[in-house]
């Protein structure tokens, strides 16, 4: 439970044998600014939803195409050189620490694996359960962030990081809603908004994580900092 | 490490100063970090972090490397052998303080009075 007293008013008290620092969040925005991935996977989705609403048909496949090169070009100078000096310049420099494969993220991967071997040959079926022959309804993001969410799941989790699953399940439930409501309504697979939301949701779902992940920082790192020296 | 009047373990206290562990949480969970994160993530002051910083240089916890970038200088900070092995000590003893803690909260659960002090057990019972 994080302290009600900022460290410059915390005592060095001998009698005190409680944790004093908030230690779990300290160390998730250093991993979090560390693998900068808040804004770079909010591009990616970008790009991820530019290229998936090129498959689905509508007025929209020519202004798409040409979203999808500008924000490429957009991507790779932002990537290498926007992002890096933004953090830099806004929150400071972390070097992340060389790690192995985290147990999480070899798990998820398996999972993953599973899931697209398992997922692959059992997807025609799957859409014709759903009355959905022409495979319109767009189920991957779905199962992914379904494979996320309980992959993400720990009996002891820190409150930043309880946050961070609620969220993720808030992303669960918006693409299944949208997948659901094709289901239900097969009149809706004709509106151009569905269609939309339907090939990009996986697109549009990054950019809510990256972003998410990006204002995390930006509340917990104040732009000004105490300037006085107070010793 | 233990103290001897209670038998409980205690704390390095250089580390346990609230602004030095959270320096040391900080460079324990990456390689390095600069001194404007340092200052953003920990909200100290430019002074304090700069006293924190020495002092924990001077206990050989951390190592501290100045550059010039673009004719800036850059100040960057990352734990030393010493300070990895003396953080990781910490958590233990914190773990072993919590565990005996706990203990002895099950110990004076209700239905077990505990024995006041200066009263034998058989007379506090």
């Amino acid at each position: 439970m994080p302290s009600p007293l900022t460290l410059e008013q915390q005592t060095d008290d001998p009698t005190n044998w409680e944790v004093p620092v908030d230690h779990e969040r300290l160390r998730y925005v250093t991993r979090l600014l560390g693998s900068q991935e808040g804004l770079n996977t909010a591009l990616i989705g970008t790009l991820i939803f530019f290229s998936e609403i090129l498959n689905s048909s509508g007025w929209w496949t020519l202004l798409a195409a040409l979203a999808l090169v500008g924000s490429f070009r957009v991507y790779l100078a932002a990537y290498q050189r926007w992002i890096p000096e933004y953090y830099q310049r806004r929150f400071g420099t972390v070097q992340v620490a060389r790690e192995p494969w985290s147990k999480w993220g070899a798990r998820f991967f398996l999972a993953f694996l599973v899931l697209l071997f398992i997922g692959w040959p059992l997807a025609p079926h799957l859409h014709a359960m759903i009355s959905d022959p022409a495979r319109q309804i767009n189920l991957w993001p779905s199962l992914l962030f379904m494979l996320l969410f309980f992959s993400s799941v720990r009996r002891h989790m820190p409150s930043i990081e309880r946050q961070r699953l609620f969220f993720l399940l808030g992303v669960l439930v918006a693409v299944s809603s949208i997948a659901g409501y094709g289901i239900l309504h097969p009149d809706a697979r004709q509106v151009g908004l569905w269609k939309v939301l339907n090939a990009g949701e996986l697109g549009l779902s990054l950019i809510a994580m990256g972003l998410y992940d990006h204002i995390i920082l930006v509340r917990t790192l104040p732009r000004r900092v105490a300037e006085g020296d107070d010793e | 490490m233990s103290n001897e009047l209670s038998g409980v373990p205690s704390p390095n206290r250089l580390i346990h100063e609230p602004a030095r562990l959270a320096i040391l949480t900080v460079l324990s969970s990456c390689a390095a970090a600069d001194f404007v994160f340092l200052q953003k993530v920990t909200r100290l002051s430019k002074g304090n972090l700069s006293v924190q910083l020495t002092n924990l240089e001077q206990a050989g916890l951390v190592i501290i490397r100045k550059e010039i970038v673009d004719k800036k200088m850059r100040t960057t900070v990352s734990l030393s052998k010493r300070g990895i092995s003396e953080i990781a000590d910490y958590w233990k003893t914190m773990d072993e303080i919590r565990a005996q803690m706990v203990q002895e909260k099950k110990r004076r659960a209700p239905g077990r009075t505990a024995p006041r002090p200066g009263l034998s057990p058989e007379l506090a019972t």
